[in-house]
């Protein structure tokens, strides 16, 4: 799976909002807004990828973190991303 | 035979070459004899696809040749001014005492109205533009005067300072409050145009983003017709009693 559109972010106080550019960015009216973690994940689905390599990309960042935790995360966000229509694959 | 015309718009020359006569009599104010920097030019083409476009977001509507043209001679010109740090938005700007407040909002909100009560209450107030000025991303940003000006044609040629944006809805009585920047941003997009290039699109974030702490950001809600319709902006964004 992958994000259907190119985000670009801009950082703003409280949250980074991602906003679609370039080819069929049209057809996503609204803007995706994230905390830094969620960014994280907006990031790594920019290229094909999985939600198990999404985890150990992000297990591997945060050692810290139970790898239970990031991949609930992880999965819910990708559950977000695609009830907006965002993610192909 | 195209007709060609210079107009100058938020402090650039802008070459135009039009099949139609709509924009070269709507733009009168804003001739130059200046050298162009760029020229936008439009096509046959290029107006059936607006047309198939339009007829498909207003449906039972006979759009004729001088509005597409309009239409797409606006996109290339905002398009085109971001490459000098200025981006076209969608909403009402009117000048008093040498600043501009910009009402934004959907359609059918009642920016006009809004901006009509300022006149009346008003009178020397200026009318920069009705429905889509330019900002030049500048510090303090500049609110440009555009030909480009709904169904009204409230516009001036001028240029002024933009002290505040105000973003509207519809409401039972009037009021005023502060929006941060943050609050403020996807109101901010939805109302900014889009450059379908990626880079240019990055690039007007970029400007959009150069107005935090530079520009004041509110939000109002507003009937347009009770009493202090007009009083409740007024009083906040100049800080006077009418």
């Amino acid at each position: 799976m992958k994000l259907k559109y190119v985000l670009e972010p801009t950082e703003l106080e409280d949250a980074i909002v991602c906003v679609p550019v370039g080819a069929g960015a049209e057809a996503m009216a609204g803007v995706l807004k994230v905390n830094a973690s969620g960014y994280e994940i907006v990031k790594l689905l920019a290229a094909d990828t999985t939600a198990d390599a999404v985890t150990d990309a992000l297990a591997a960042r945060y050692t810290g973190t139970p790898r239970a935790e990031i991949a609930a995360y992880v999965d819910a966000t990708i559950a977000a991303l695609r009830a907006q229509g965002l993610l192909e694959g | 035979m195209p007709e060609r015309f210079v107009l100058d718009l938020a402090g650039q020359a802008v070459g135009f070459e039009t099949l139609c006569r709509r924009l070269p009599l709507l733009s009168a104010d804003y001739r130059t004899e200046a050298a162009p920097r760029f020229t936008l030019t439009s096509s046959m083409e290029e107006l059936l696809a607006e047309e198939a476009r339009y007829i498909a977001e207003y449906p039972g509507t006979d759009p004729y040749d001088g509005v597409l043209e309009m239409i797409v001679m606006l996109r290339k010109l905002a398009d085109a001014m971001v490459d000098y740090d200025t981006f076209l938005m969608h909403g009402a700007v009117i000048a008093v005492d040498g600043a501009a407040y910009m009402f934004t909002a959907r359609s059918g909100t009642g920016k006009t109205t809004h901006l009509r009560r300022w006149l009346e209450h008003r009178p020397d107030a200026m009318v920069v533009n009705g429905d889509k000025p330019l900002i030049i991303a500048g510090d303090p940003p500049l609110a440009c005067g555009t030909p480009w000006s709904g169904k009204e044609r409230m516009h001036t040629n001028v240029i002024v300072p933009l002290k505040a944006i105000v973003f509207m809805d519809r409401a039972e009585h009037n009021a005023m409050r502060r929006m941060t920047f943050p609050e403020a941003f996807p109101r901010l997009l939805e109302q900014t145009h889009r450059p379908a290039d990626a880079e240019k699109m990055r690039k007007t974030l970029r400007l959009l983003s150069s107005l935090n702490g530079r520009v004041a950001f509110w939000h109002l809600d507003c009937n347009n017709y009770e009493e202090d319709a007009f009083a409740v902006s007024y009083g906040a964004l100049t800080g006077e009693q009418k």
